[in-house]
């Protein structure tokens, strides 16, 4: 079976460094992930600054030679077949567009999917002109516990889903990316017809059509199907609640633990069902990295979908956009997709530091 | 011990037959809870029914019975009454106001009626009144005669969420920071119950803004008007920050989540759930279940009356006093003023206090 040469841009946390703040299994990073796989090869990377980009190097045996401070360089000489993206979302788009218009065929890019609406349009233009396999990083969709609560909620046993519960939405782009992409995916991509927010944005941070800041939020997404998604706050930290007509599944610790809660009778005292308890379906864990290489290597292999996709990625960022939208307005529902689609992140930040080791 | 002499007004479901329904910790219907206490009488009852009265009649062995309340208060001379009649005055099965004109308000009249008659303590069922201008004027009735006021928001007063109150004030959860009620409810049936609920459980804190929509999400409100009592779903934000969520599920359930845990009241009021944080996991913060004593409650209904009658000779406010009442009415009205405004968030005291929503 081919071996796929990987690529990637961006050597930082995501790219080469997480596995040295996380004690669960791995591979949580990109090159961990590549290094990880039997199917794929980490063949070169690429950063602006040459720094992590030695020491990720170093850490997944990339030679001096293939790295690269300009990506444009890199994939024209080592055409590698999949390439990761994981850099700030500021710069995601050309990335992705110039990969796509080089001959990549497979592309794992970090959430955010891009800095504007207009630039995910661009992007999701190009990957389906040249069919490329496109996941993003929102690792939950890869997560196997996540998929057997989809599967528990979608099996009719607990009734018609009725409201899904974000309880750690977050900053919109790093963290929200997550949040939506999991409601979509529990709502088994089900697409959604309106939001309505409430941000909390300094009034400066919006300059017309420029957002100086990544947000943070609550609102919520009215799915098609009459579903709600709440995606609150609440402080419980990453945690998911599905709410069918017969019982809540819930993910806790943020996929460390998982409950069912399924209505069991009535309750004498009160004479009205009650929730009782029951068993979660037991799942294989496997880390969610790893999942996403090797659902682009298959979407390699045979020519079929990948599980995210570049329409998935783009669902989720058109909720990002309309709760900024909404809170523009004053909160109101807005309807999806939005009309504005220039509305773009722009962040004057220093990049951030990676732990090169594990402290 | 001094005994208080009690009168009702509207001896249908919640002052006579309630008792019948499956509903926990009996006693409910009022009389029952007279019965049921040393410290009060029943003597006397009104309804506008003969049938009613004579029903009320052969079951409580009342036999002060008046078609006229007004009378009723004049000749008897009560220390309490308890106002339960439909909110609407209209006669059950009306569920729907006749038209547009229709403002029936006789929860907030008969109070008004009541307090401006210098009976000294009410017990009113909820919601208190259908628009914000009637809850200001009892308010200021009750204010002006210093009566007392407690109204049917029965999970005020019952112990199970007393535990979970308690346990928030001992700091079990940390700083209280967020809310969520679970619960498909109308608004002024069920919402006045979940609001209320909230606010009891935070503390009474003011509520400074609600945004909130009605269902269907289509309905459009005409003439400052709704003549049925819609679904609705909301957020209210409390004094503080706390910032609240209703969830349509079943059971009900209510969720306050602090700085260091969150207490949640399981199957409506069956059950406790106490998380902590306790260390690290991964990345983020781990959350254990911690144990929490929980005990079942007694009836409601008399843990509200034994306030009044407590309060009254303490001289002290009740636990759903009528500024209570009044703001957890406004809210909910809050919530139907924003939908008509497409969702925005109003800020209380609301503008439009004419808003009239029509309920049971």
């Amino acid at each position: 079976m081919k071996t796929y040469r990987a690529a990637l841009i961006g050597c930082s946390r995501m790219g080469a460094f997480i596995d040295h703040e996380r004690n669960d299994p791995g591979p949580h990073s990109h090159a961990a992930a590549y290094v990880a796989c039997k199917r794929t090869d980490l063949v070169a990377c690429s950063d602006l600054r040459p720094e992590p980009m030695a020491e990720a190097g170093r850490l997944y045996g990339v030679p001096f030679d293939r790295q690269y401070t300009d990506y444009r360089e890199m994939m024209v000489k080592e055409q590698p077949d999949i390439v990761s993206i994981a850099t700030q979302p500021e710069q995601r788009a050309a990335i992705v567009i110039f990969a796509a218009q080089n001959g990549v065929k497979g592309i794992y890019a970090e959430k955010a999917m891009s800095a504007s609406l207009e630039e995910a349009d661009s992007m999701v233009k190009e990957v389906e002109d040249r069919q490329v396999a496109f996941n993003l990083g929102t690792h939950r969709r890869w997560h196997p516990g996540f998929d057997a609560m989809k599967k528990v909620i979608h099996s009719g046993h607990l009734g018609p889903l009725k409201s899904l519960i974000l309880h750690s939405t977050g900053s919109l782009f790093n963290s929200a990316s997550h949040g939506f992409d999991l409601l979509f995916h529990l709502s088994d991509d089900c697409p959604v017809d309106a939001v309505q927010a409430q941000l909390n944005l300094d009034v400066n941070a919006l300059e017309g059509d420029v957002l100086h800041e990544d947000p943070s939020g609550h609102g919520f997404l009215y799915f098609a199907n009459g579903v709600t998604g709440y995606a609150l706050n609440s402080g419980r930290g990453m945690e998911v609640e599905a709410v069918c007509r017969n019982g809540h599944v819930s993910s806790l610790n943020n996929g460390w633990e998982w409950e069912l809660r399924e209505t069991t009778g009535i309750d004498p005292r009160r004479g009205r069902p009650c929730l009782k308890r029951s068993h979660f379906p037991a799942f294989q864990p496997i880390p969610p990295v790893a999942n996403i290489v090797m659902d682009l290597v298959h979407a390699l292999d045979s020519g079929q979908s990948t599980r995210g996709g570049v329409r998935t990625a783009l669902a989720g960022h058109e909720v990002i956009f309309g709760f900024i939208e909404s809170h523009r307005r004053g909160g109101i529902r807005v309807n999806l997709p939005i009309q504005n689609r220039t509305l773009k992140l722009r962040r004057e930040r220093a990049p951030n530091q990676p732990r090169y080791r594990r402290t | 011990m001094k005994k208080y002499r009690v009168g009702i007004i509207g001896l249908g479901r919640m002052s006579s037959t309630l008792d019948e329904e499956d509903h926990p910790y009996h006693p409910r219907a009022i009389a029952a809870c007279c019965q049921a206490m040393d410290q009060l009488e029943l003597v006397a009852g009104a309804d506008l029914l003969e049938a009613k009265r004579e029903a009320f009649r052969h079951r409580w062995g009342v036999n002060a019975l008046y078609e006229d309340y007004r009378e009723m208060v004049q000749r008897e001379k009560l220390d309490l009454v308890a106002v339960c009649t439909t909110a609407s005055g209209l006669q059950k099965p009306a569920r729907q106001a006749p038209d547009s004109a229709f403002r029936g308000d006789s929860h907030a009249d008969l109070a008004i009626d009541l307090a401006e008659a210098g009976v000294p303590m009410l017990y009113v069922e909820k919601a208190m009144a259908s628009s914000t201008e009637k809850a200001d004027a009892v308010k200021e009735a009750c204010n002006r005669h210093g009566t007392l006021f407690n109204s049917g928001v029965s999970r005020r007063f019952t112990r199970t969420y007393e535990q979970v109150r308690d346990a928030i004030e001992r700091g079990e959860i940390g700083e209280p920071k967020a809310g969520v009620h679970y619960g498909s409810s109308s608004l002024m049936h069920g919402h006045i119950h979940s609001i209320d609920t909230l606010c009891y459980l935070l503390g009474d804190p003011l509520i400074e803004a609600v945004r909130g929509e009605l269902r269907p999400r289509d309905l459009t409100i005409e003439e400052n008007h709704i003549p049925f009592d819609p679904n609705a779903v909301y957020q209210v934000e409390f004094a503080g920050g706390v910032e609240a969520t209703t969830v349509p599920a079943a059971p009900w359930e209510f969720e306050i989540l602090g700085t260091e845990g969150s207490i949640r009241s399981l199957n409506n009021g069956g059950g406790i759930l106490l998380r902590k944080k306790r260390g690290r996991r991964g990345s983020r913060d781990n959350w254990e279940e911690a144990p929490i004593d929980f005990t079942e409650s007694t009836s409601p209904f008399v843990i509200c009356l034994e306030d009044l009658v407590d309060a009254y000779e303490k001289g002290r406010p009740t636990r759903g006093c009528v500024d209570i009442a009044h703001r957890v009415t406004e809210a909910c009205i809050a919530v139907a003023e924003s939908h008509r405004l497409g969702g925005k968030w109003i800020d209380l005291p609301m503008n439009n206090r004419g808003l009239y929503v029509f309920h049971v």
